[in-house]
């Protein structure tokens, strides 16, 4: 009987139907333990996406007044006269923060906690803008926003607590090096972004990395951006993707994909001659945007495609020619996709694509 | 074949009720990506999974359309920067015929091809934005001088038309801009000595506020093209975020509040009362309420702030708008989680996004 069939048959596939069809093909152990089984019935009540941005966005704006009124507040009481009454500050803050969270008396300690956290980051990190400690420059805020990240990321076990903390760290930190170190630290910072978040979704599934995995894939592409805008040399950066689009071929093949081969072959040559054409960001967001397909994360493949654009517009209005040639090589790369497109129907006609589920039309 | 029928599965180590629960929760996409992000399947798991209920991801329709779509937007800009770089050597009426043969020619495809194709919609907005090219051109050929809003104005004129026809909701959200477009201009470069801001906020919200409510009865008397959600998503912001902005400003200048920020008000309020209460009972919908919602912490933040403005001097006040805005969100996530529980409850899990 076909899956299809199966599915028809049982319209109440429950869990525990599924597990046992899982054990029969020999992909699920029953013995192995289950502890993620209950917190299944948790997440099921999980917050809404919508609800989650309007209590990140909110907790953010809140941090931000909350940041400029104590440290207005600090100077004219004198309370924060260097950079250590500022971290010491941040640290109770997020030590509060922590405890009003893990005591989770209600959604206004939780809204409270997020914000009081998020002030503590914040503060922590502008206390090393102190010239007496290190070296008061972007370098030590960007490693204390990493340090602060990294201590509170498993206490403080908050989704968009975690997204954004990373967010900010790496936002910093990438400043920071843009700053002091130059364009072979950003381009290391890529490398180490675009392995992070490939890691992340391809190899470790559990639900504490994926915050952490999607602040990684929008730092990378927010870096790519910088990089490409301040007109670096892009070829480190272009290796990177090319070689990350062939490790994410190499990952759809070992899913099982057995019908997208030609298909991500095909985009693998795409992502080279792209690669080529000094355009690693467009590749970046195309590897995103395929991630997400292939693992059914809507919140990867929005990523994708909101940067796709981004980078399309930033790529052609950089381009050191005149509005004919660039008129031209628009005009170009249209019919050249369409081209594409062309081809591939002609191959799905052929029945490369057997078993896909929508006709052509 | 399995015999998923008498399953041998027992009741695994952990909580005995909430994993009991868990075990006869219906399976979804949504159900199989959390088990396998709790660690419970593997990929493999998840693959198999994934077959049963649907099949394997399905990659040819996305692909077609990407390449289709993509291919389009590149193309467009290049014909818009062609005529950007304005070639003299060109003959005005060559270039205006350029432009009209690829307006026809998209005519032609997208009627070739049957208007519900997906090359027929591609071909029908490649139509509406070469009009607008054709306009500028005809402009830049003829020097007519007109001001730039009534190049917008006769570019939403002249493709109401197959607009109307096509039964395609993005290239309706396209008309919309290019009017929502054309009032901006024509009040900035026309009316903005004589006429409030105000009005022309309320416009803006009328206007979407109209698309959005022929978009809802459409959905509703179950016409085809109009029953996906995104431009809802897109047109409720666009009502909502004209209307409150009146509303912030009079806050702030309360001393000088006139009549029409007053009538302003009474309409931001009215739209959202009927908005608030079309997707809470009629077509639920969180995103919307949501939209609702957020409009409301904006303009509740702003009063308080203003009231503390009257009451407190000094830096302090930051630190109190911070725990305003902690109070405000908190009450609002608490409302959207009650509607949200409701909504599930009520089996409306589409409604939750």
């Amino acid at each position: 009987m076909s899956h299809a069939e199966l599915a028809a048959d049982q319209p109440q596939l429950t869990v525990r139907k599924l597990l046992s069809h899982l054990a029969k093909k020999d992909v699920f152990n029953l013995s192995q333990p289950s502890d993620g089984l209950a917190a299944l019935t948790e997440e099921t009540d999980s917050t809404p996406i919508v609800i989650q941005l309007l209590v990140g966005v909110g907790a953010w704006v809140a941090c931000c007044c909350i940041v400029i009124g104590l440290l207005l507040l600090g100077v004219l009481t004198g309370l924060l006269r260097d950079g250590t009454s500022a971290i010491f500050c941040g640290a109770i803050l997020s030590a509060a923060a922590v405890f009003l969270h893990r005591a989770r008396t209600g959604i206004f300690s939780e809204q409270l906690s997020l914000s009081a956290v998020m002030t503590g980051v914040v503060m922590f990190t502008i206390g090393f803008a102190d010239p007496d400690l290190m070296r008061g420059d972007m370098l030590g805020m960007g490693l204390a926003a990493c340090f602060a990240t990294a201590v509170l990321y498993v206490p403080f076990d908050h989704a968009t607590f975690r997204f954004m903390s990373v967010a900010f760290a790496l936002t910093i930190l990438s400043i920071a090096i843009g700053e002091d170190i130059d364009e072979e630290g950003l381009h290391v910072m890529i490398l180490l972004e675009t392995i992070g978040a490939g890691l992340i979704f391809t190899r470790l599934p559990q639900s504490i990395f994926r915050p952490l995995g999607y602040a990684l894939a929008a730092a990378m592409l927010g870096t790519l951006l910088v990089t490409f805008l301040d007109e670096m040399s892009v070829w480190p950066a272009a290796l990177v993707q090319v070689c990350a689009q062939l490790w994410l071929l190499n990952f759809a093949l070992s899913t099982g994909q057995k019908r997208i081969p030609f298909v991500l072959g095909l985009s693998a040559a795409a992502a080279g001659l792209l690669g080529l054409l000094s355009a690693p960001g467009i590749l970046a967001a195309v590897g995103v945007t395929i991630l997400g397909h292939l693992e059914r994360d809507f919140i990867l493949r929005s990523l994708g495609l909101l940067f796709l654009p981004v980078y399309l517009v930033a790529f052609y209005y950089n381009l050191d020619t005149s509005l004919l040639a660039k008129s031209g090589i628009l005009i170009a790369s249209g019919a050249i996709l369409w081209g594409a497109r062309w081809y591939l129907r002609e191959r799905v006609r052929a029945g490369l694509f057997d078993g896909e589920s929508e006709p052509l039309s | 074949m399995a015999n998923i029928d008498q399953p041998d599965l027992g009741d695994p180590a952990g909580d005995p009720s909430s994993v009991t629960a868990a075990l006869n929760l219906p399976v979804d996409r949504r159900i199989i990506d959390r088990l396998f992000r709790a660690g419970v399947i593997d990929d493999r798991g998840r693959q198999e999974a994934l077959r049963m209920i649907g099949g394997p991801v399905v990659w040819w329709p996305w692909i077609d359309k990407a390449l289709l779509f993509l291919g389009l937007t590149l193309a467009l800009v290049g014909v818009v920067c062609f005529f950007a770089w304005n070639w003299e050597d060109l003959p005005g009426i060559v270039k205006l015929g350029i432009v009209l043969l690829g307006i026809v020619a998209c005519c032609g495809v997208a009627l070739w091809k049957g208007l519900e194709t997906t090359i027929s919609k591609a071909a029908q907005i490649g139509a509406s934005v070469l009009v607008g090219v054709f306009l500028a051109v005809f402009g830049q050929v003829y020097q007519t001088g007109a001001d730039e809003w009534l190049l917008f104005a006769a570019w939403a004129g002249l493709i109401l038309p197959w607009t109307a026809l096509a039964r395609f909701d993005a290239l309706w959200i396209l008309w919309l801009a290019i009017v929502n477009v054309a009032l901006w201009l024509w009040w900035e470069q026309a009316l903005s000595a004589d006429i409030n801001w105000e009005f022309l906020a309320m416009t803006f919200g009328l206007v979407n506020g109209t698309a959005l409510g022929l978009k809802e009865l459409g959905q509703e008397r179950g016409l085809a093209w109009l029953q996906k959600d995104w431009p809802r998503q897109l047109l409720v912001p666009a009502v909502l975020t004209p209307l409150v902005s009146p509303v912030l400003v009079m806050i702030i200048d309360i001393g000088v509040g006139e009549p029409v920020s007053w009538l302003a008000a009474v309409v931001f309020v009215g739209v959202l009362c009927v908005t608030h209460l079309y997707y809470r009972h009629r077509t639920p919908d969180l995103f919307a309420l949501s939209c609702c919602v957020a409009t409301v912490c904006v303009v509740a933040t702003f009063l308080a702030g203003q009231l503390l403005d009257e009451l407190v001097n000094g830096p302090i006040i930051f630190v109190l708008i911070g725990g305003v805005i902690i109070a405000v969100v908190t009450v609002a996530a608490k409302w959207l989680m009650h509607v949200a529980r409701q909504f599930r409850e009520a089996g409306l899990e589409e409604a939750v996004v």
